[in-house]
């Protein structure tokens, strides 16, 4: 054996399975499709780029095969109704790069939906499971939090790291919800309230998104350097292809090509992390005469139940100040929607203030359209400090529902630069999730009329860092195509780790969720 | 959203127009500079002579020849505001002021950044820095 496990992703799902894993003293094999980010050097990218994307720092992500938000149908194939904006990076420390740090629990009612309001599926384990392993998770990251508020979500320990200041918005809005009944709360984030563990404490200077110049806030990197310093192996430009399978459906090889040339590993375990579109399409492509739907693919399901994030964004102008840009990104939000007896019919939502304004209003951004109105000298640089200082925007993202039409398949006419098939995406918003848009966006409405706000607007958008559920945990070979313990019904040594296995979405980012099944996964494997 | 600025910047090549002034046949960087700073009512110091080479070249591809000279002349004889009467100079030192407030610039390839947290627009904003930057450093 080349190693005791080998892990397909250097993600933040990848990195703590391997850092847990090799300090336990095993020999574990770390496959990277991408390679490493130097933070200088993309921060330096990014400061010139004209469009400011997500993924401007990262170019070379796109290039071993992954979407672009500049061109989201390069990488996928979109067969529609509805069009997939789901992102990823393939780089060490995946797409921790540029999240934005939000760091929240699900809801103990987010594991049992089927069971409680008749829709979606119930989870094969519960909060209870997991809970442990949320704290343990929030230490690894990093997460400041209010240790006094556990917003609907139980916990046995406290946050490594005392509450991120609240932005001045926070204040201004949670004044107009109190007059509606309403409450904010501090969202817990992945990011520095103080030096820790050799990362810096955060500026507050909403720089958090694509990328945080100082490393204040948590990417994955931080536990591949950990994975490696205990041993780990970890071979960047390796894009996996291929998983070989051997007698009693055991995974015999992980091959790879790509940057690095080709080549195989053999490995006692093998776990794919490699997120929610690749997991699937690696799995596909892996089909042979003893699994010719795919590997781990006897369900039927691989692929499919693909959930996306689809949000609500809204914005406004307060009749005072709230001054964006002088906290990080979002500080606070408002929890109450996400759970109740409407989930029967639409789904919950979770609302996050914005604390960097409007999503076009950025002083660079507003400034062609003032000096078109006729504005320059001092009055141009007034009447922009003013708009800048008084924009409001709440961003709510709604839960999806898992639907076996929404799924990804291989486009076997459309190969990538490897010869690979590219994901072909079939996706359509369901209506449940539209309900939920319309709820939200009324919420918005209210809290603007409450404000006293002016030049309001909303849109609705897609929140790309949410693309769950194409290899579900179940109980029933039938129906799910991991156990609760993440092992592959149809092959005893595979094991597969990420929001990919997620049976619902919640409406709390995943990444945390993600970090608990990395740690219990590596708890259930011996480390 | 009407104006791209790409149509913008392509409407200022429209017919002549009357002229009051003898005009140099090229505009020097100086004088650039200080019609820049006269729109933009900043000090002079404020803008980099860098970045103001850039705006510059990436104007002149654009503009109607004459029209830049015309500004900058009007400019050093304080008849500014009586120049940006006429429509299409008055586009042309709006597209001018949107060089220096954004940090950008229309080229044949597209929009390149000149300038980040320089760009003059978040001198507006006095406790912030665009994105990337921690308050601008």
């Amino acid at each position: 054996m080349d190693a005791d496990v080998a892990i397909v992703g250097s993600g933040v799902a990848g990195a703590l399975l391997g850092w847990r894993l090799a300090s336990a003293g095993a020999r574990v094999l770390l496959l990277e499709a991408g390679g490493p980010v130097d933070r200088a050097r993309a921060l330096a990218r990014f400061q010139a780029s004209p469009d400011r994307a997500l993924d401007s720092p990262y170019p070379e992500s796109a290039r071993v095969g992954a979407p672009s938000a500049g061109d989201l149908a390069r990488h996928y194939v979109q067969e529609g109704p509805d069009f997939l904006s789901g992102l990823y990076l393939r780089l060490v420390g995946g797409t921790t790069w540029h999240w934005l740090g939000t760091a929240l629990r699900m809801l103990p009612e987010d594991f049992g939906l089927r069971s409680r309001h008749g829709v979606g599926e119930d989870w094969p384990l519960g909060y209870g499971d997991l809970e442990p392993w949320y704290g343990r998770a929030e230490d690894a990251l990093g997460v400041a939090g209010d240790s006094g508020n556990d917003l609907g979500s139980p916990r046995s320990s406290p946050y490594p790291m005392p509450p991120h200041r609240p932005a001045r918005v926070d204040g201004v809005v949670g004044a107009a919800a109190a007059r509606l009944g309403w409450t904010v709360d501090p969202l817990p984030q992945a990011r520095n309230s103080r030096p820790w563990e050799g990362r810096p404490a955060c500026c507050g200077a909403a720089s958090c998104t694509p990328l945080c110049p100082i490393g204040a806030k948590y990417d994955a990197s931080v536990h591949v350097r950990r994975a490696v310093a205990a041993g780990a192996e970890l071979r960047t430009g390796a894009v996996v292809h291929r998983l070989g399978v051997g007698a009693g459906g055991r995974i015999e090889r992980v091959c790879w090509t790509g940057p690095s040339g080709p080549g195989e590993a053999r490995a006692g375990v093998v776990v794919v992390a490699a997120h929610a579109v690749e997991t699937p399409r690696l799995l596909l492509a892996s089909r042979n005469p003893r699994n010719p739907s795919g590997v781990a693919n006897s369900s039927g399901l691989v692929g499919r139940c693909l959930m996306a994030g689809n949000a609500v964004l809204s914005q406004a102008l307060a009749p005072v100040r709230v001054d964006p840009y002088g906290a990080p990104q979002a500080t606070s939000g408002m929890l109450g929607f996400r759970e109740g007896p409407f989930r029967s019919g639409r789904s919950g939502f979770l609302l996050a203030i914005a604390t960097d304004g409007w999503a076009d209003g950025a002083p660079d951004r507003l400034a062609p359209r003032l000096i078109r109105r006729g504005l320059r000298g001092k009055a141009l640089r007034a009447a922009l400090e003013e708009h800048v200082r008084r924009q409001v925007a709440l961003a709510s993202t709604c839960e999806d529902l898992p639907d076996p039409e929404n799924r990804i398949e291989l486009a076997e006419d459309h190969p990538d630069a490897f010869g690979i098939p590219r994901p072909r995406i079939r996706y359509r918003i369901p209506d449940w999730t539209r309900a939920g848009q319309a709820a939200a966006r009324a919420v918005h409405e209210q809290l603007f009329e409450a404000l006293g706000a002016q030049e309001r607007g909303h849109a609705t958008a897609a929140d790309p860092g949410y693309l769950l559920g194409t290899c579900r945990m179940g109980t029933e070979p039938a129906t799910s195509v991991v156990t609760s313990d993440l092992r592959a019904h149809d092959h005893p040594n595979l094991y597969l780790l990420g929001s990919m296995v997620f049976p619902t979405a919640g409406s709390a980012p995943p990444t945390l969720t993600v970090a608990a099944l990395a740690l219990r996964l590596a708890g259930l494997l011996g480390a | 959203m009407g104006w791209t600025r790409r149509s913008f910047l392509a409407s200022l090549a429209m017919a002549a127009l009357p002229g009051s002034f003898v005009v140099a046949s090229e505009v020097d960087l100086e004088g650039f500079l200080e019609l820049s700073a006269r729109l933009a009512a900043v000090p002079r110091a404020r803008l980099s002579p860098v970045h103001a080479a850039r705006y510059l070249e990436a104007l002149r591809a654009w503009s109607r020849p004459g029209d830049l000279e015309h500004l900058v002349e009007a400019c050093r004889h304080d008849r500014l505001e009586q120049a940006l009467r006429e429509p299409r100079r008055r586009r042309l030192a709006e597209a001018l002021l949107e060089a220096w407030y954004t940090g950008t610039v229309e080229t044949p390839s597209g929009v390149v950044r000149v300038a980040g947290g320089e760009a003059l627009a978040w001198d507006a904003i006095p406790y912030a820095g665009p994105p990337g930057t921690c308050h601008g450093r």
